[in-house]
């Protein structure tokens, strides 16, 4: 062999770091890509691939279980190296709950105001949940490249009470405690989705919809 | 400016969080307007009903809280807050809690699952005192569990309970599951120093010398270590009723000889029941405890000394709001010769508090009767304490002590005062007593 070839070769150690560090990027491996958003001249909401369903695996066990289980969930807006913040949407909350019963959905939306709906089948509460997350594109520049990333996470029962906050009691105290959860990793039995627009775009080569949404959430 | 802003916001949502953890979960959940009409406990793949059965591991208090759901709306915040403390009583690694549909239509059953911890270590006090005669007597052990089975190593020195000042390593293993939940078994060791207090040294030394005397036929000499085995099993025959049976293999060494001298041997076979039944209502919680212990020292064990010693105990307790009221009779008898770590001793920590044991029988005696009567009122406690050691052939002469003090769980401290003429001087006694 070569000293070349030597040269390039992976040590043990490299291999053991890399082997170390593997799961440092588990998120990242389980990222996927969507395409651009849709853009009704106000808000830009994800295209999530039809395949995307979070009431799945534990947390569905816990909703047949008769408990509360929330979500969260935000997107952000990235400049064209993908490491410049342009701009958060505020966190959206999703609290769901699953009759013991009838085996129907309710979702709830703490800082969303009177929104709870009840009697949903599976498919319908994901899509309930998932309309609701958009950004609004006030004050960013039209013809910006724009990185679009998209995050929803479960909740770990044990921080429900801190993340699903109380709309009485302060909604900034409830804001304070999600922005730190999400600051933190997620768990192993807390599943967590993230997407990344598959390539830049800008606003102005965006179509836009017909019709406009009737709430802006950022 | 801002900074300040986001120190009073994090502030906030620490302090809120503990606020909002009890209410916030209960609204959304559309679960809440159904109906709890049973709480099963699941733990080791058995499940069982928690109204219709008793856990004793399981504290009257939390029980309580748990069979308060019954028949109220469900509130997950709750079940959130009585599986933690079910976590915490029962040292598991976790429970979790789930709803299954309810006997009748808008009704649920609540299920707490227990995940046992597969291995722990626990550090225990097990006693720890000060009597302002006695002085100060303490044990400490540390206990690994895996699974059904552990294994305890404990340090003792203890200067209460017999006639003797003990003090050594003790060790312990116990098997909470021989093939059924029902059959348990323990085997104990120790070997321990003893130290003898002047008056029991001489006391002993006088009767020894009249002829005849009820020391040189019923009681051992002094010794200056000893060591034991005591292998046992029991069966929990009933739900309130154990019946334990083992043996105890007991060798210590004269006090008098030499370093190699004399071992004798005080092997016995023990058997023992004990009746235990919690009677909980509306408002009052009643406890009802009774036990009888054997231990008979025979030949048929190669032991050196022959004898019996019977105990009997019964412990009734009724709980009322802070209010707690405790009577609790024991009684002992000896018969035939046996060493003076059997003999029965009053004026400690636990029984005629207030009086000194080495004033009453610096060697204790073979026949015992002892009662207390004790009101305690949330942390406040008063206690009256009646009771006679002596031996066979003598006459018995009733002794009385009264004393109040604090209790907070297991700490408590008290001053008692031996009921007689003449001068009195109080016993102060603090520590931990479980």
């Amino acid at each position: 062999m070569s000293r070349q070839a030597r040269d390039i070769r992976m040590s043990r150690r490299s291999w053991l770091l890399a082997g170390l560090a593997l799961p440092l990027f588990r998120a990242h491996a389980a990222d996927d890509s969507i395409p651009a958003p849709s853009f009704d001249g106000d808000n830009l909401q994800p295209v999530l691939p039809p395949k995307f369903h979070f009431l799945t695996g534990k947390p569905l066990e816990r909703l047949n279980g008769g408990n509360t289980v929330a979500f969260v969930a935000q997107i952000s807006l990235f400049t064209d190296d993908k490491h410049t913040t342009v701009k958060n949407s505020p966190i959206q909350r999703f609290i769901l709950s699953q009759d013991i019963w009838d085996r129907t959905f309710k979702v709830s939306m703490p800082n969303y105001g009177p929104h709870d709906r009840t009697g949903l089948t599976s498919a319908q509460a994901e899509a309930y949940c998932l309309d609701k997350i958009y950004i609004s594109v006030a004050g960013v520049p039209k013809d910006q490249p724009l990185w679009l990333k998209f995050t929803m996470r479960t909740v770990h029962q044990d921080d429900l009470s801190r993340v699903v906050g109380d709309n009485r009691l302060s909604l900034s105290t409830a804001a304070v405690s999600i922005v730190e959860y999400l600051s933190r990793r997620a768990g192993v039995s807390e599943p967590e989705w993230m997407y990344w627009t598959t390539r830049p775009f800008r606003l102005l080569d965006l179509p836009k919809l017909l019709f406009a949404r009737p709430n802006r959430l950022g | 400016m801002k900074l300040a802003w986001l120190g009073v916001l994090v502030l906030g949502a620490l302090a809120c969080g503990p606020l909002v953890a009890g209410s916030q979960d209960s609204e959304f959940n559309v679960n809440n307007r159904y109906t709890v009409d049973s709480v099963l406990l699941n733990t080791d793949g058995a499940s069982f009903d928690l109204a219709a059965a008793r856990d004793e591991r399981i504290s009257s208090p939390l029980r309580k809280d748990i069979l308060a759901i019954i028949g109220e709306k469900l509130n997950p915040a709750t079940l959130d807050d009585l599986a933690r403390r079910l976590r915490k009583e029962l040292h598991a690694r976790a429970v979790d809690h789930h709803i299954l549909k309810g006997n009748s239509l808008d009704c649920v059953k609540v299920v707490f699952d227990v995940q046992v911890q597969p291995a722990r270590f626990d550090i225990a006090v097990p006693k720890f005192g000060y009597h302002s005669q006695l002085g100060w007597s303490g044990a400490v052990e540390g206990t690994a569990i895996v699974n059904h089975q552990s294994f305890t190593v404990g340090l003792v020195s203890d200067g209460d309970e017999l006639v003797e000042r003990y003090a050594g390593i003790t060790a312990r293993y116990q098997n909470n599951r021989l093939g059924t939940d029902l059959l348990h078994f323990s085997f104990d060791y120790g070997t321990l120093h003893d130290q003898w207090n002047g008056s029991t040294v001489d006391a002993l030394a006088l009767s020894r010398l009249a002829e005849g005397s009820f020391a040189s036929s019923y009681a051992s000499d002094l010794y200056r270590s000893r060591q034991y085995f005591e292998p046992a099993l029991s069966l929990r025959v009933a739900k309130p009723l154990t019946v334990s049976v083992g043996a105890s293999f007991e060798s210590f060494q004269d006090q008098m000889a030499s370093a190699d001298g004399r071992i004798e041997s005080a092997n016995a076979a023990l058997a023992s029941v004990r009746y235990h039944q919690p009677v909980e209502g509306a408002e009052t919680q009643q406890d009802f405890d009774a036990g009888y212990d054997l231990r008979m020292g025979t030949k048929a064990l190669r032991s050196d000394m022959v004898y019996s010693r019977h105990h009997w105990e019964f412990r009734y307790t009724i709980t009322h709001g802070k209010q707690v009221l405790i009577e609790d009779a024991m009684a002992g008898m000896i018969m035939g010769q046996a060493p003076l770590f059997e003999r029965f001793v009053l004026g400690n920590n636990t029984t005629l508090r207030g009086w000194n044991k080495f004033e009453i029988d610096p060697f204790g005696g073979n026949r015992m009767v002892h009662n207390t009567v004790e009101y305690r009122y949330g942390a406040f406690q008063i206690f009256y304490d009646s009771g006679a050691v002596w031996d066979s052939g003598q006459t018995a002469d009733a002794r009385n002590s009264v004393g109040v003090g604090l209790r907070q769980g297991p700490f408590s401290a008290s001053v008692a005062f031996p009921l007689r003429e003449g001068h009195i001087d109080p016993v102060f006694m603090v520590g931990m007593t479980y």
